[in-house]
């Protein structure tokens, strides 16, 4: 796993929502109830891992508003879900809006995606995961 | 067995389902027939919708809000994320170690999980928290080719080889998970798997965390020197990712790598196993059992 580069101590961070928990299967519980405790523990470690903090950048494409502030900290165990409901909210757009954030300047993530998957595949050279963004559909 | 073969293998491997109408969702007390089919393990719970929603429809309590584009299914009280390829959420929402399979001489025998696997159909209170809105008929597909833009991007560090297909590649290649042809896919997913701009950077690979929401998606590079000599083997790349589970880098200790519902060998080289077992959106990929 790579390490996070070190942020600016003075960039605003996007705000942390809890990740809803899915509830688990009867049939996956109780294949955990004759775990030895060394892999129960084990589980438990990987499921919660410690978060690091990331960088990201919003970029704007085509007409899009840009942002007076555009690059924010964020935790690695958000949910990309997050960064779009921060930018919507930074945007100040309507529920009925449309908005495509990018990745890659190709791909839209699916919103229970983690920070931390596309920022270990897609940060760019300075350690930063750069999110275009569109009101209108930008990539076909 | 040949890599062909093994793809072909890979793509029939299916579940067999039967669904439930939830009795919150019918319209009398008396009890309706479930409906039953097979999944592919590759393909995507919105596709069979249609056709599940013109079986119960004349049960509906509501037709007028239960439409498709609020159907979500559900396991066991666990709501089914629709877009992820139904093997991976059987194979997550069961937990199932396949490898008691193999000292039974029943298929069915020792397995913790019975087959058909069961789901509900519902349509009130969509898990908005755990779902994405499904807008049909155009969510699944969208879903699915974002994430093999994604895949695209992984592999080649730019999504050049998915863009360059022709629109009717890209549309045959969706028309070919639903319809279930093999060739059709193939033919057009090698292109994909192998473009012709050189060997590729990383291999998509995506983990689920048992009885949890997280999912690892990191790089993983094909060769663990730079020569192209040594191949990364599964184990190693569980191992860097999750010293936890995998503490040792020999063998797996207290969980298996899972891949299509089979233990996969701990010494399978990422690459090959890739080129062979990678689903319809271009990830492997690998859930884990826990080793009772």
């Amino acid at each position: 796993m790579s390490s996070s580069p070190p942020t600016d101590p003075s960039t605003p961070q996007i705000p942390s929502a809890p990740s809803p928990q899915l509830p688990i299967a009867m049939s996956t519980s109780a294949l955990l109830t004759n775990l030895s405790s060394e892999a129960t523990r084990a589980l438990a470690a990987v499921a919660n891992p410690t978060p690091q903090k990331v960088t990201v950048k919003f970029r704007a494409l085509t007409s899009a508003p840009a942002l007076a502030k555009d690059t924010y900290k964020i935790k690695t165990t958000q949910r990309f879900e997050n960064v779009v409901k921060f930018l919507r909210d930074q945007l100040d757009l309507g529920d009925g809006q449309g908005l495509y954030t990018y990745i890659g300047w190709s791909f839209i993530p699916a919103l229970d995606e983690s920070v931390q998957g596309l920022w270990e595949c897609f940060k760019d050279g300075n350690g930063i995961l750069v999110v275009c963004y569109s009101l209108q559909s930008a990539f076909g | 067995m040949s890599l062909a073969a093994v793809r072909r293998a890979v793509w029939d491997g299916s579940i067999p389902c039967r669904i439930d109408l939830d009795p919150s969702e019918c319209r009398s007390l008396e009890g309706i027939d479930p409906y039953f089919i097979t999944i592919p393990r590759i393909s995507y719970l919105p596709i069979i919708i249609p056709k599940v929603y013109r079986f119960f429809e004349p049960h509906l309590k509501d037709t007028a809000r239960a439409q498709q584009n609020s159907a979500w299914f559900e396991f066991e009280n666990v709501p089914l994320k629709w877009h992820w390829p139904v093997g991976v959420l059987f194979d997550q929402t069961t937990g199932r170690d396949p490898s008691h399979l193999r000292h039974s001489r029943i298929a069915d025998e020792d397995d913790d999980v019975k087959l058909p696997w069961s789901l509900s159909l519902r349509f009130q209170n969509f898990p908005t928290k755990h779902l994405m809105r499904l807008d049909l008929p155009n969510a699944c597909h969208d879903a699915w080719k974002n994430t093999v833009k994604e895949a695209d991007h992984v592999r080649n560090g730019n999504p050049n080889t998915f863009m360059s297909l022709s629109r009717g590649d890209s549309a045959s290649l969706w028309e070919a998970i639903c319809t279930h042809d093999f060739e059709i896919f193939w033919g057009i997913n090698e292109k994909l798997l192998n473009p012709p701009s050189g060997p590729i950077k990383f291999i998509p690979c995506r983990i689920y965390i048992p009885s949890s929401t997280r999912v690892i998606q990191a790089p993983c590079p094909p060769y663990i020197t730079s020569s192209d000599r040594d191949p990364q083997t599964l184990g190693l790349f569980l191992h860097n990712q999750l010293p936890q589970l995998f503490p040792s880098r020999r063998s797996p200790m207290i969980a298996r790598p899972v891949v299509h519902g089979a233990i996969v060998p701990w010494t399978a080289p990422v690459l090959e196993l890739a080129q062979a077992a990678v689903h319809a959106d271009g990830f492997l990929h690998i859930t884990i059992a826990m080793v009772q």
